[in-house]
């Protein structure tokens, strides 16, 4: 092995390897940044350009982009609040309060070790410890990754704070949106109103990038100061994270250990992984009250697992030829076209491919490394671009984001849609973040449960006796109530302590409605919905009804209690003095939300770049609060809107080639 | 101004409306053509379609864009098409038997009729296999099915969704053989494969590419062919043990309705000269999809074969709403 080993460090130190490997990196860091695109779409495209080289070449190059994809991610997330890939939600948890303070540089920087200490840690266990590892895998069957996923629904708890019941709202509506569509399990059609588009379900990336950048951008506008955040660059302040991180070595080794064993699982990925990581810094954590206001942890935590899960994607894919994730489904195809079958045969026959290709991916977190501390400086500068050019970019590119996710003008509307829905809601305090939850492992739960009650049927009678008679599943089970236990101990403990987000009343100017008003508005919501989805179940096979019924009990449930706590004369009072949407500029909210849609629309007509030059201009215009003439303000928005325009178009068109509406010009 | 607006408006109802009589000129095509791939970029109908694609560039002397629109096992990407202008411009992949089980179990939801899909050709045909763990005792197809029948309902079968392409072969093979398995729908054949792998599900029903990729772990013990299959030469056909299961997956290439004749002839020749170069069939053996032509009126037949088989499977097993 050893010499098989140094064989493959010789050959990952050609120039040759070392510049694809540059290749991969610089085009998945860029790529993972931007909304929408995430390590699956980068690894997608650059395929193409494997099939040409020699094949462990190739293969290097594409984890070169998944790896740095995943840090990619988590810029646009700690700058920006927008996750640039799924993976990377929980990164906004604490990146963007850092952000907020003015501390982007060192969270990226924590973003970046974290990350590295992570990818080595899984590049070091696919290099050592695939075989026995791969076997291990196969003891994870639907039982223990139901386990694991419920375990993942019960650190609701730790995301949502203070409001519990509106984090439960949030991962019961993220769970709800899953359901939508043809079920996989029973074939039947839920909820998809005789619409085929709705027959594919809810797209989870348009979903998220409408919670979060569509979302983000609409909050932005409630902020009157013109540039994002303030930026200071300190000197040191690579020095200070690193000494930072020397403090947590215990976490980052567990939470590497945490992100390649969920990595090895199929179907859980990095976002299942990050989850899971924060939650459990969380808990260890000597000063949980910091998550969420900008905890180094917080972004140490998820962004080591979501790293460290590359490595374990690839055990299974190399050794079994099971692909632990959606980019390594992507990778068996790029090895299939060099006529190397993943599976039992590739160690054994073609061990040269395997240990060339697991040396190189130890090589490119190095170069993630060594490409992310030569950028962050620049990459940080983000933050200061105003307002009025931020929040017509960040939807443009969300918007070409989702056109690269699959082309689709539906896919564009549930962005919108999403957007707005996410906005509405974080007002109402429910974490934007809970209800992805819900969106990432919903599917996961349900078809898990399903799998298990059927086979566990047919081999021990009923699904419980199922669970049961697997050891690892039952260690499972008592994880997942041990994790839902340690939340409620949270809840109680945060409710005791007095907090800053202390419900205050606002009573001042033009109000809109209450808090108290909105959340009776939730709960009527919340049982509309319920019943629907009741009557339509009637509808379903008794497979498929399951989880829609289980699911519209808990809207009940969540809703009598956001009833009864709203309409109670005592506790209600409390809430009837708070305005969450006295902020919201609804002149601008309402303008931006038209613009974006008509360009959404228009793209369709006059194509997409000629669609989005107009909408940058009129927005970045309209957002523009200076004191110039309007003639000096339309040619600083036109100017802007060129610029921006130019740059989205050489890099989704000529560089990307990511198929767009077509146009009269372009 | 006004004057402009008119014009940008003229423009608009030119592109609009404009196009449709440019189709089936002599010089078709004269502009890059685009392919629905109605699945995810580099799976595995993806890259079959691209790997065509670079070999039929140079005959057509024009691009070929590649536009993936996934969704609903491949049905949102048919009903793009078959909303697409008849202009020669717009084809897409089609995955044979894929197509036909929603149209045919679910008619309100899917968004295309079949017979609204115009059929040129298929290009690559990869047969059903079915596999066992290799340490089970099962070694031929009697042997299973003496178990299953001895057994009902307890062997369990992986798929990748209910309705789906292995779902319903597997029901084939079933009807075929007289037994009752009990199917276990996963999501994405990586699933499937890990359950069988270790031993949640007994059998699985998925494409010969797994027969080679899977050698070692898995046996297979028939392939769902006429005759056998020259990547798995050593074997045995449903047929040859005494069951009628013949299935296999094609990737076909077609039109939305309406499509000109001369496009369809167009496209049907462009097939045969990809399909008869050896560094195409050389390349889709690698990628495990082997290559194999169908001219458009054997395509037609044998989709109307398959159509039939479904039909009578749907019909069986009460699997329509």
């Amino acid at each position: 092995m050893w010499e098989a080993i140094l064989g493959a460090v010789q050959v990952n130190l050609q120039w040759s390897h070392l510049l694809v490997v540059l290749i991969g990196t610089v085009a998945g860091t860029v790529i993972g940044a931007l909304p929408g695109l995430s390590a699956v779409s980068g690894v997608a495209l650059l395929l193409p350009f494997t099939f040409t080289m020699d094949p462990a070449q190739g293969l290097i190059m594409l984890a070169a982009v998944y790896m740095s994809a995943e840090y990619g991610g988590s810029i646009s997330a700690i700058l920006i609040n927008t996750p640039g890939t799924s993976g990377a939600a929980c990164t906004t948890l604490d990146g963007t309060p850092l952000t907020r303070q003015g501390y982007a540089q060192e969270a990226l920087y924590t973003s970046l070790l974290a990350g590295g200490v992570g990818g080595v840690f899984g590049a070091a266990v696919l290099l050592f410890f695939t075989p026995p590892l791969a076997e291990a895998s196969l003891l994870l069957g639907p039982a223990e990754i139901f386990w694991v996923a419920v375990a993942g629904l019960a650190l609701v708890a730790g995301l949502s704070g203070r409001h519990t019941v509106k984090g439960l709202v949030g991962v019961s509506i993220g769970v709800g949106l899953t359901l939508v569509g043809q079920d996989a399990m029973s074939g039947d059609m839920r909820f998809t109103f005789d619409n085929f588009h709705l027959v594919g379900g809810i797209p989870i990336v348009p979903a998220l990038l409408g919670l979060f950048a569509v979302a983000t951008v609409l909050e932005m506008l409630e902020r009157a100061n013109d540039a994002v955040a303030p930026l200071v660059l300190r000197k040191g302040a690579l020095r200070f994270v690193i000494n930072k991180l020397a403090r947590m070595k215990g976490l980052l080794l567990y939470t590497s250990a945490v992100g390649t064993g969920v990595g090895v699982i199929p179907g859980a990925g990095a976002s299942i992984s990050a989850f899971v990581a924060y939650a459990e810094a969380k808990r260890i954590s000597k000063h949980p009250e910091e998550f969420g206001r900008g905890s180094y942890e917080g972004i140490a935590a998820p962004e080591c697992a979501n790293n460290a899960v590359v490595g374990g994607a690839l055990v299974p894919l190399l050794a079994l030829g099971i692909p632990g994730s959606g980019s390594a489904a992507i990778m068996f195809s790029a090895l299939t076209v060099h006529g190397l079958l993943p599976g039992p045969r590739l160690f054994t026959e073609r061990a040269d491919i395997a240990y060339t290709f697991m040396v190189g991916l130890m090589v490119t977190v190095f170069a993630m490394l060594l490409f992310g501390l030569a950028t962050i400086r620049w990459s940080s500068l983000v933050v200061k671009a105003p307002r009025r050019m931020m929040v017509p970019a960040v939807m443009v590119l969300s918007v070409i984001g989702t056109y690269g996710y699959a082309n689709s003008l539906y896919d564009v509307a549930v962005l919108i849609a999403m957007g707005i829905v996410g906005y509405l809601l974080s007002k109402v305090d429910v974490p934007m973040v809970t209800v992805a939850l819900g969106l990432v492992l919903g599917a996961l739960v349900e078809e898990s449960f399903q799998q298990s009650a059927i086979i566990g049927e047919v081999d021990v009678g009923s699904v419980w006796m199922y669970f049961l008679s697997r050891p690892l599943a039952v260690v499972l089970m008592l994880l997942a109530v041990g994790v839902t236990a340690v939340g409620v101990v949270q809840i109680v403990r945060m409710r005791r302590a007095p907090g800053d987000d202390e419900v205050v009343g606002v009573t001042a100017g033009r109000t809109g409605i209450s808090l108290r008003a909105a959340n009776i508005g939730l709960g009527v919501l919340l049982l509309g919905l319920a019943v629907f989805a009741l009557s339509e179940s009637r509808a379903m096979s008794d497979l498929g009804a399951r989880f829609p019924i289980l699911v519209s009990v808990v809207f009940i449930a969540l809703a009598v209690l956001l009833l009864a706590v709203n309409l109670h004369p005592a506790t209600g009072r409390s809430r009837a003095g708070v305005h969450p949407f006295r902020p919201v500029p609804w002149g601008n909210w309402c303008f931006v939300v038209v613009a974006l849609v008509l360009m959404a629309l228009g793209a369709s007509w006059v194509g997409f770049y000629e669609a989005a030059l107009v909408f940058l201009l009129v927005v970045a215009w309209k957002l523009d609060a200076s004191s110039g003439s309007w003639r000096q303000r339309l040619r600083a928005a036109a100017l802007f809107a060129l610029g921006y325009d130019a740059i989205i178009y050489l890099a989704f068109k000529v560089v990307l080639e990511i198929p767009t509406p077509p146009g009269l010009l372009v | 101004m006004r004057i402009s607006c008119r014009r940008v408006l003229g423009t608009a109802l030119a592109v609009a409306f404009g196009a449709a009589p440019w189709a089936a000129t002599a010089d078709y095509p004269e502009r890059a053509v685009q392919f629905i791939v109605p699945f995810n970029a580099g799976g595995g109908t993806d890259v079959s379609q691209r790997t065509f694609n670079k070999y039929a560039e140079p005959l057509v002397g024009q691009s070929i864009v590649v536009v993936n629109k996934p969704g609903a096992g491949g049905t949102t990407g048919w009903a793009e098409l078959v909303r697409a202008r008849p202009d020669g411009y717009t084809l897409a992949t089609v995955t044979v038997p894929q197509q036909i089980v929603p149209a045919l179990a679910k008619p309100r939801q899917t968004g295309y009729k079949l017979d609204q899909l115009t059929n040129i050709c298929v290009y690559a045909i990869v047969p059903d296999v079915l596999l066992v763990r290799e340490e089970s005792d099962w070694k031929t197809m009697a042997d299973l099915v003496a178990h299953a029948k001895a057994n009902p309902k307890k062997l369990k079968a992986s798929n990748t969704g209910t309705l789906g392409a292995d779902f319903m072969t597997t029901l084939y093979i079933e009807h075929a053989a007289g037994v009752e398995f009990t199917q276990v729908p996963f999501t994405g054949g990586s699933k499937a494969l890990q359950a069988i792998l270790a031993g949640n599900t007994d059998v699985m029903v998925a494409s010969a590419r797994y027969a080679v990729s899977q050698k070692g772990k898995l046996r297979t013990l028939g392939i769902a062919t006429r005759q056998r299959f020259p990547l798995v030469e050593d074997i045995p056909t449903f047929v040859e043990q005494g069951y009628d299961v013949v299935s296999q997956r094609y990737r076909a290439i077609a039109g939305p309705p309406g499509l000109p004749q001369s496009v369809v002839e167009y496209w049907e020749g462009i097939c045969k000269k990809v399909s008869d170069d050896p560094a195409f069939v050389a390349e889709m053996d690698k990628v495990g999809q082997p290559a194999g032509y169908l001219g458009t009126a054997e395509t037609n037949e044998d989709v109307e074969r398959i159509t039939g088989v479904m039909q009578r499977l749907i019909d069986h097993y009460k699997l329509a709403e």
